[in-house]
């Protein structure tokens, strides 16, 4: 499985096949087509120093700062191709999916603004979601239209984002070719800036997800301990789900938890932001032997005192109750965790069953409404998670993993 | 398993319709032989392919209270007519404020003082007034939000049928009418051209019956659309999304042999 892991991510790595076109280019014009397959060989590297994130490397291409402000860095980057990539890093941002949109969609308006013409289209282009080394990105193109008639304009802008620790890397290149090359210009980028001294985690997973087999975003886990034993969990999912020909919506998800060693919930906190505004924020204490969850639920405040009483496992535990699952006789058993996503008022029950005669899958998560199939470990650790609700199938495939819960 | 469930806002984009095509929300549809166009049409039969047995079986239940179905070893056979409703009685938690439909509110009696004023001045029937308003207050059409509640869909004004929805059902409970949050499909006829749609809208208990309330498709001509009602949304808390997969889960593979009597 392991080698079958690695090889996703050389793909990933090394080419965009897994991209997905959402517009068929022999519908374009000829020199649309011809555009579209224009490479730039990308000779020259310049020193990328950034004193406050401690950067100091090669970067390809000409990189230049070219403004900075409060809470961001732009930088344009000649590479040889008509127009320069345009870099950020950002230190304030709604998330990979959030802000990666944002500025595209601010973009295709500063075009237009630049053309002194008026935008007659936008159309989802393309859109991938991988890996960077161990670092998730999402990437998305949007075709354009400026005007009409015989002074119409057609242009594609492309972009991608990927977080490392604090800060967003968003990368936009407004042209209609060097697609691949300008993907080498962001890959350097990231991996110019990927030099901070972060914490590494013990344990790390990152799942590549797909819905109705479009690579539409990220998920992420982490799992760190602090000098005491205690197990911080980090969680972040970022999608970017086309819902017509035109519009995308944006969903970032974070969620971090304290986890005894045992696997018992300390606290947590979570917060999903749809559309570049915050949707839900709750976090959970334990107080007076009662679990509170308190924060707001679009825009409304809420204060909820669940009704289970006693521990409740944390993310981290689970991971020791499928894994004894798996190691027992037991062909069923329960789980109950606290998931605001679903339900904040509540901790909601989880039945876990072994599936027998499948390859592909081992252990069955069975939520009434939802179920869901899962290729476990003995750790408990997901490689593949699949669900099929209706004409929607969501999967999960693990793209990364590193150590073990 | 949390990632998974972080993710459950992408399923809203199957319930979408609202005078476009969204890319989640169409099903796919294949037609008999057409014997007479929509308008003319009294009935219409379909054989619902599910994605599994299970949820055809737990939808077989639901619906054969309200509606004619048949489950068999081709599939489940429905008869739908015009304005087809779920059959059960009100209930008081259709006449109540909740988290879905929080009806105190300040923004939601905002928009709700907007419909009493403005239902003084017209000799539309109650009803059509009810998905009128809906219809003019969504100043932002657009697909991309999840499931907003009330409140927000009347600060915010943007949304899809959804959250067309919501604003219906809060207005004809406020006004003292039962009325209840309905999720499933619509097939209708858009220029000659037959389409099914996932799709929410409300019912409201009026004159001793269940009636439909559209906001999102209010301007359509309601003769070229069958309403196919699976699920109501019965939690209204802030658990309401379990509601919306359970009728995500009822979506069909495929409307099979539909044909217009």
């Amino acid at each position: 499985m392991k080698f079958y892991l690695s090889i996703i991510a050389l793909l990933l790595l090394s080419n965009q096949a897994l991209a997905i076109d959402y517009i068929n280019a022999t519908d374009f014009p000829e020199w649309f087509q011809k555009s579209l397959k224009t490479e730039t060989k990308i000779k020259k590297k310049s020193q990328l120093k950034i004193d406050a994130l401690k950067v100091n490397s090669k970067v390809l291409g000409k990189a230049k700062l070219a403004e900075s402000g409060d809470g961001y860095l732009y930088y344009t980057i000649e590479f040889g191709s008509d127009s320069p990539a345009e870099c950020y890093v950002l230190s304030s941002f709604d998330g990979r999916a959030n802000s990666l949109y944002s500025i595209l969609d601010g973009a295709t308006q500063d075009i237009a603004e630049a053309h002194e013409k008026a935008l007659t289209g936008k159309f989802n282009f393309a859109q991938n979601a991988g890996i960077i080394g161990s670092i998730p990105y999402l990437s998305l193109d949007l075709l354009y239209h400026l005007g009409e008639g015989q002074e119409k304009l057609t242009g594609l802008l492309k972009g991608y984002s990927a977080q490392l620790g604090d800060t967003l890397q968003v990368c936009v290149h407004n042209e209609v070719g060097n697609r691949a090359s300008f993907f080498s210009i962001f890959e350097s980028f990231l991996k110019a800036l990927n030099t901070q001294p972060f914490e590494k985690p013990f344990f790390e997973i990152v799942y590549q997800t797909s819905v109705n087999g479009i690579p539409a975003g990220i998920a992420l886990e982490s799992y760190k301990k602090d000098k005491d034993g205690d197990v911080e969990i980090n969680y972040e999912t970022a999608v970017l789900m086309p819902v017509d020909a035109f519009s995308m919506a944006s969903s970032d998800t974070a969620a971090k938890s304290w986890s005894t060693p045992e696997g018992d919930l300390i606290n947590a906190n979570s917060y999903s932001v749809e559309n570049a505004i915050l949707s839900f924020s709750y976090s959970l204490n334990y107080e007076n032997e009662t679990w509170i969850a308190e924060g707001e639920s679009q825009g409304k405040e809420q204060r909820f005192e669940l009704s289970h009483k006693g521990p409740l496992p944390s993310q981290y535990g689970s991971y020791f109750i499928s894994s004894d699952f798996l190691k027992s006789d037991a062909k069923e058993t329960n789980l109950t965790m606290w998931m605001p996503e679903i339900d904040p008022s509540s901790a909601v029950t989880t039945k876990l069953r072994k599936i027998s005669n499948n390859k592909e899958v081992n252990v069955e998560f069975d939520l009434g409404v939802i179920n869901m199939k899962t290729q476990l470990d003995k750790h408990g650790v997901a490689s593949l998670v699949k669900m099929q609700q209706g004409p929607v199938e969501i999967q999960l495939h693990a793209v990364h993993q590193e150590g073990k819960p | 398993m949390r990632l998974v469930v972080f993710l459950f806002g992408i399923l809203h984009a199957v319930i979408a319709y609202a005078e476009d095509s969204p890319f989640l929300a169409e099903i796919p549809i294949s037609l008999s032989k057409q014997e007479s166009s929509f308008a003319d049409s009294q009935t219409l039969q379909l054989i619902y392919r599910s994605y599994d047995d299970e949820a055809s079986q737990s939808l077989f239940k639901e619906l054969s209270e309200g509606l004619s179905a048949n489950l068999d070893s081709v599939g489940l056979r429905l008869v739908l007519e015009k304005e087809a409703t779920m059959k059960s009685q009100p209930l008081e938690r259709h006449t109540k404020s909740s988290f879905v439909i929080d009806l105190e509110e300040a923004s939601t009696q905002t928009f709700l003082t907007g419909f009493r004023a403005r239902q003084k001045d017209t000799d539309e029937t109650l009803l059509d007034q009810i998905a009128a308003y809906a219809s003019s207050y969504i100043e932002s059409p657009t697909y991309i939000h999840s499931f907003l509640i009330a409140s927000k869909v009347a600060s915010d004004k943007t949304g899809d049928c959804t959250e067309y929805a919501v604003l219906t059902t809060a207005i004809a409970r406020d006004l003292g009418l039962p009325s209840r949050y309905l999720i499933g499909l619509v097939i209708l006829e858009e220029e000659g051209v037959i389409k099914a749609f996932g799709h929410a809208w409300s019912e409201v208990w009026h004159k001793d019956t269940w009636n439909i309330v559209d906001g999102a498709l209010h301007e359509l001509d309601r003769e070229k659309i069958y309403y196919l009602p699976t699920s109501e949304l019965e939690n209204e808390g802030p658990g309401y999304l379990m509601s919306v997969m359970r009728a995500v889960r009822y979506f069909p593979k495929k409307l099979d042999k539909v044909t217009l009597r």
